[in-house]
């Protein structure tokens, strides 16, 4: 598909990323996990963080893409999900998010780190002490 | 830290356990703030 096509369809490039993270997440999301009465909140916090790593690692650049995509309403109802169930458990709203936001960030930030290019080999001199590289 | 280094890369060792260790951490530190645990 040429970019002029493309662009018939989707109005630029924010929205044409916004869609791409919407069709990433929405293959672990489609169904978004509730949190059960008898659950720990600590292990579904952590389901929901390996779907969410999950998800990304299934595309290349999937971090990068969710990152860069502005209005994700996928990624919104998953925080708003998650800052809910921890509200229902007790925790104030504002602590709530900043829970879901560490949770979040940590994971799209270690994808992130997982699907960036390898160092080319040749470019590593591993008989360099990391020190000899400081100013 | 190359000892730590080693004893993390160690055979058998994957990156799903590395990102589940440190979520572990990440999740217990932000609701060690919010109050007990379930």
């Amino acid at each position: 598909m040429r970019s002029p096509t493309l662009y018939w369809h989707i109005p630029n490039k924010a929205a044409l990323v916004t869609a791409l993270a919407e069709a990433i997440l929405g293959e672990q999301f489609s169904e978004l996990p509730r949190l059960k009465p008898d659950e720990r909140r600590q292990d579904w916090l952590t389901d929901i963080a390996e779907r969410l790593r999950r998800a990304l690692l299934a595309h290349p650049d999937g971090a990068r893409i969710l990152s860069a995509s502005q209005l994700s309403l996928t990624m919104a109802a998953i925080s708003e999900l998650a800052m809910s169930g921890l509200v229902a458990r007790g925790v104030a709203l504002r602590q709530a998010r900043v829970i879901v936001l560490t949770v979040e960030r940590f994971t799209v930030g270690h994808v992130l780190e997982e699907q960036a290019p390898r160092p080319n080999a040749d470019d590593v001199d591993m008989a360099r002490s990391p020190s000899d590289s400081r100013p | 830290m190359i000892a730590g280094v080693t004893e993390y890369f160690e055979p058998g060792r994957t990156v799903d356990e590395l990102f589940r260790e440190c979520l572990d951490v990440v999740i217990t530190g932000a609701t060690v703030t919010a109050g007990p645990t379930d």
